[in-house]
């Protein structure tokens, strides 16, 4: 019990049962042996590598607190400490990577491409006029349709689909006499994503947050599941006011509902806030969460890295829409921006309607 | 079984497989305990092989079941054969058997295929048979869902036939490439363990017993080099499976020791997208063999 108290004190949470199924291998194995002790609690009170050094620390510190005398530390064969780093370091350079290569990409579209439709794909969201903001949503609608339609890998029965749906012919078959048995068909079921947009609606992101709020509107419409937060010092959940189906409608609703726009921002309390008061409704296993932001961040560096390790462990990919990333030798150097680079699968431009495409096109390859 | 940990060392060892003991004690443990093993771990650093080589110690069937997205019941648990019921309907009309008669028929276990989760429940071997679920990060949530109800209980409810209990556990064995976190709640009711890509010293321990023959020094220089190669930011980076294919193409080309062109011709065993082999010829090759044979740290 005195070995719990140690663990959770390293900030390693025990569950009651594994902490049984601990004592009970403790049966099997002689509890004097520093190496079958170890290895007994780690494989049952640990269930994710990130926590392997922590436990190592902890079982060390407590081994060295007890009387009996420590065989020396070699038995850390593996080296999880620098594993663990090692890994890290490697995912933020890999991340730094794909940065680099979307800013190319982005350079060469730019020089090559042509057309009312393709400039107004590449011009920047802050700099619309009225008239190419209408254009722009027309294009927006048609992108998300092409999101919405997917198809899983789990059937449902279909008369237009290409595989005989056994079950069901042979429940008809018993009410029809065989000779002259239908053909019944099944195919995949659509399936549609499950989005959790969190936009930052700060005074750095005035010229982009409209529009993004617009594209979630979108996006709201033809996807039931989408949740939408929206955050600059706090965290404010408006999936339900963008119910309303007049698009300023229901932004005006919104800002009137949030008090924080083109406030200052503090991205780690907002995400904490997500974490610890709507991810469990919203959350699940699949879901895909997609933070747009530009990574200012006012508050604390610690408080978002801790934020952002929790959300990462929760949902099947975390994504992050950055509008400054457009610019022209942007380097993320904020940071916000910098913390965050470690704990998300990919950093994307949204800076104009070709990003969003771009965007659009990941979030169907995730889903796969 | 197993009386200790260092027992299972060394049987594995006898099998060809070099287990610390981290992966020993994990493996006594769940046999000793009766619970699952979640193995996880970077593709290629032997996670199947567990599972593979303890069937062999035990001297018991390897059922294995590989996970897909869109895996479901039917194909995890039992499916009846339609095919066959619909023609065996047929025949038995034809030869006038009453109708009650024919339903009871067809729904028996000669009309029933068993697929993994079942053959895992019924086995009735000596031993219980070792149950592989590969790769168990590629199925859907809800199949996750439906494997903690399996795993927990071992018994199986099928509406025609009754349910089916195991009469022992099986060996059960996951594994995860971490694509994805799993569940909790699946979490929870394993015993886990990561492996990690093998130091230097048990990465040629390994080069020896599965490529017999091979040159000591060239095994060495071998493990070095993709040891070297595995600092380098690939974005995949070469895992056990890969060292050995590349032992084993060097062995079969008769080559003595490394040298920058050996190297550049038979990289494809080791990197295996077309980014990292770019960024492959970018590298001072030279100095890379010439360390690898001085074994310089």
């Amino acid at each position: 019990m005195r070995f719990e108290q140690a663990l959770r004190a390293s900030g390693l949470s025990v569950n009651p049962a594994n902490l049984i199924d601990f004592c009970q291998s403790l049966e099997h194995i002689n509890i004097t042996n520093r190496h079958d002790f170890h290895a007994a609690g780690r494989v049952t009170l640990v269930h994710r590598q990130e926590d392997l050094d922590r436990f190592d620390e902890a079982f060390r510190r407590f081994w060295e607190a007890t009387d009996i005398p420590a065989e020396p530390p070699d038995f850390q064969q593996d080296g999880a400490g620098e594993k663990s780093d090692g890994d890290s370091s490697a995912q933020g350079q890999t991340q730094a990577e794909t940065l680099l290569e979307l800013t190319d990409e982005n350079e060469d579209v730019g020089a090559t491409s042509y057309g009312s439709q393709e400039i107004l794909m590449q011009r920047d969201l802050a700099a619309l006029t009225d008239a190419e903001l209408a254009q722009a949503r027309r294009m927006l609608a048609s992108l998300v349709d092409a999101l919405a339609s997917e198809r899983g890998r789990r059937y449902a029965s279909n008369d237009r689909g290409s595989r005989l749906d056994f079950r069901r012919m042979l429940r008809r078959h018993s009410l029809h006499s065989p000779e002259c048995m239908r053909l019944l068909f099944k195919r995949e079921k659509i399936q549609k994503p499950r989005l959790v947009l969190l936009c930052d609606i700060s005074g750095s992101m005035e010229g982009y947050s409209r529009f993004l709020i617009e594209f979630i509107f979108a996006l709201r419409r033809t996807l039931p599941k989408v949740e939408v937060g929206v955050f600059a010092t706090r965290m404010t959940m408006i999936t339900r006011l963008l119910e309303e189906r007049n698009v300023d409608r229901a932004l005006a609703q919104v800002t009137q509902k949030v008090r924080d726009w083109g406030g200052g921002t503090d991205i780690g309390g907002c995400l904490g806030e997500f974490n610890d008061y709507y991810a469990g409704k919203v959350v699940r296993a699949k879901t895909v969460v997609v933070i747009l932001s530009d990574g200012w961040d006012c508050g604390e560096p610690q408080q978002l890295r801790l934020a952002l390790e929790q959300l990462r462990r929760r949902v099947h990919r975390l994504l992050w829409l950055n509008p400054l990333l457009g610019g022209e030798g942007y380097q993320p150097l904020c940071t916000g921006i910098r913390t965050a680079l470690r704990y998300i699968d990919e950093m994307l431009p949204a800076h104009n309607l070709e990003s969003l495409v771009r965007v659009a096109r990941i979030l169907r390859e995730v889903w796969r | 079984m197993f009386s200790d940990t260092d027992e299972v060392v060394a049987r594995f060892a006898q099998a060809g497989y070099i287990a610390d003991h981290q992966l020993a004690a994990l493996t006594f443990l769940s046999v000793r305990l009766g619970k699952p093993m979640l193995l996880e771990g970077e593709p290629g650093v032997g996670k199947t092989e567990v599972a593979k080589v303890l069937a062999k110690i035990l001297g018991t069937e390897l059922i294995r079941m590989q996970c897909y997205e869109g895996l479901d019941t039917h194909h995890a648990l039992y499916e009846w054969n339609y095919l066959r019921q619909m023609i065996e309907v047929r025949l038995e009309e034809a030869r006038g058997v009453a109708k009650e008669e024919i339903g009871r028929n067809i729904f028996s276990t000669e009309f029933l295929l068993k697929r993994p989760l079942l053959q895992a429940i019924q086995s009735e071997g000596e031993l219980p048979p070792v149950l592989l679920i590969d790769e168990v990060d590629r199925s859907d949530e809800e199949f996750e869902a439906f494997l903690l109800e399996v795993l927990s209980d071992f018994q199986i409810t099928i509406p025609e036939l009754g349910t089916i209990k195991a009469t022992r556990k099986p060996f059960v064995v996951l594994t995860s490439n971490r694509t994805r976190e799993l569940h909790d709640a699946l979490k929870r009711r394993c015993l886990y363990h990561w492996i990690n890509y093998p130091k230097f010293e048990k990465e040629l321990a390994i080069v020896r017993a599965k490529v017999p023959g091979i040159d000591e020094s060239l095994a060495r220089q071998i493990c070095y080099f993709v040891e070297r190669l595995r600092e380098l930011d690939f974005y995949k980076r070469a895992g056990v499976a890969e060292t050995l294919d590349w032992a084993q193409a060097l062995l079969f080309l008769g080559v003595a020791e490394l040298d920058a062109t050996i190297v550049d011709s038979t990289m494809g065993c080791i990197l295996k997208s077309k980014d990292d082999l770019e960024k492959f010829k970018t590298l001072d090759l030279a100095k890379l063999v010439a360390d690898a044979k001085q074994q310089k740290p």
